[in-house]
């Protein structure tokens, strides 16, 4: 009966442990978001200055900033902070090729994403804004007036933009990087 | 032994099975909202916020950014058309179907998404390149070795994974939703 007691003795122990196990995973999972430092947003930040289009270094056997990129694409992002106004982004698609574009919160969540084919007229002109950037733009402009660009709004404060062109045969390798070359990133002044 | 002290044992024997098991699951890929279609899984959310926590965490962890639904979909391969691990010491035959998208690419990965590095400094194809027999279909040969035709390099000794994009998907696969059929098929060759 000794062997008997001592699992009975055991038991809770082995059972609270196992539930314990459980929410540790769970919180974990759940919180590994918010506590990386090397997530896609980390990597960016590091990489280049804010609120400024820069162009990734491509090295197609090598070491890359963002894992999981294509081989065949060269990529440039935009670190945003909205903190002293928003955040406009342009785009002109009127050349040849596929140029992808997305717009990631500060956990990497895409709020929106575009190809060259969804652009108005060839064109992008986005304007990155917060919840109350985006009222006191709309406070300030007429009902009537026709809004041409797309506003945006942030989940969070901070946040990037990348933009991917692909390149599409041995001879497209210089037209692909130059694809990415009309990409703008700047900060706009909020309106009183 | 005192309770307080089982508790402590208790405790510590369950944090350490919870976050062995999120470590686990996280280099694993352990997801739930993967589509699987014979050895290719993607997950069409996989850039967005409503991703399931497991991405989530895994986008967080290792720093990708991946694509949003109008940019293309990613599928991942690391099983033959058996279930049989890749092995980059056998050649494979990728071939039949492909969905319908604009433009596709094909790389070769390491387990950690970076680009494998081989002799001839070339790790993707896309599907502007490929060469087509007169129906139209088209074999890509995945080897080590040089091959005739489409060839896709990977490098001895450095086990890899392969990468299918689809980039703007036309059709099913745009909204992810595909058959079996419509994916190419992986099949082994020889082994050296």
């Amino acid at each position: 009966m000794k062997d008997r007691d001592l699992v009975m003795d055991w038991l809770p122990y082995v059972v609270g442990s196992l539930v314990f196990a459980a929410l540790i995973h769970l919180a974990s999972i759940f919180a590994l978001p918010y506590f990386s430092s090397d997530d896609a947003w980390s990597r960016l930040s590091r990489a280049m200055q804010p609120n400024s289009f820069t162009l990734l270094e491509r090295d197609p056997a090598g070491e890359t900033l963002l894992p999981f990129e294509d081989p065949r694409t060269f990529a440039g992002a935009c670190v945003y902070d909205l903190a002293a106004g928003p955040v406009r982004v342009t785009a002109d698609f009127s050349g040849e090729g596929l140029v992808i574009v997305s717009f990631h919160d500060r956990r990497g969540a895409a709020f929106y994403g575009l190809n060259d084919r969804g652009g108005l007229r060839g064109k992008l002109d986005a304007l990155i804004v917060t919840g109350a950037q985006l009222e006191a733009i709309e406070g300030a402009t007429p009902d009537d007036e026709t809004v041409q660009e797309l506003r945006l709004l942030s989940p969070t404060q901070v946040g990037y933009v990348i933009a991917r062109s692909v390149i599409m045969d041995s001879s497209d390798v210089e037209a692909a990087s130059r694809r990415l070359a009309s990409l703008t990133c700047a900060q706009q002044q909020t309106p009183d | 032994m005192t309770g307080l002290l089982k508790t402590i044992v208790a405790a510590l024997f369950g944090a350490a099975l919870g976050l062995g098991a999120t470590w686990y699951a996280l280099g694993g890929g352990v997801s739930f909202g993967f589509v699987e279609l014979g050895p290719w899984r993607g997950n069409p959310r996989a850039a967005y916020a409503d991703a399931d926590p497991y991405t989530r965490a895994a986008r967080a962890r290792t720093g990708q950014s991946p694509l949003s639904q109008a940019e293309g979909l990613t599928f991942f391969a690391s099983v033959d058309d058996d279930g049989a691990r890749l092995d980059p010491r056998c050649a494979y035959t990728i071939g039949g179907a492909i969905p319908a998208a604009r433009l596709w690419t094909l790389s070769s990965l390491d387990r950690n998404g970076k680009p494998i590095a081989n002799a001839v400094g070339r790790n993707a194809i896309s599907s502007i390149e490929i060469v087509r027999d007169q129906d139209g279909r088209f074999e890509i040969a995945v080897a080590s070795e040089a091959r005739a035709g489409n060839w896709l390099p990977i490098a001895r000794n450095e086990p890899f994974q392969l990468m299918l994009r689809l980039y703007d998907a036309t059709g099913s696969a745009a909204a992810g939703v595909m058959a079996r059929e419509q994916m190419p098929a992986i099949s082994k060759g020889s082994c050296s």
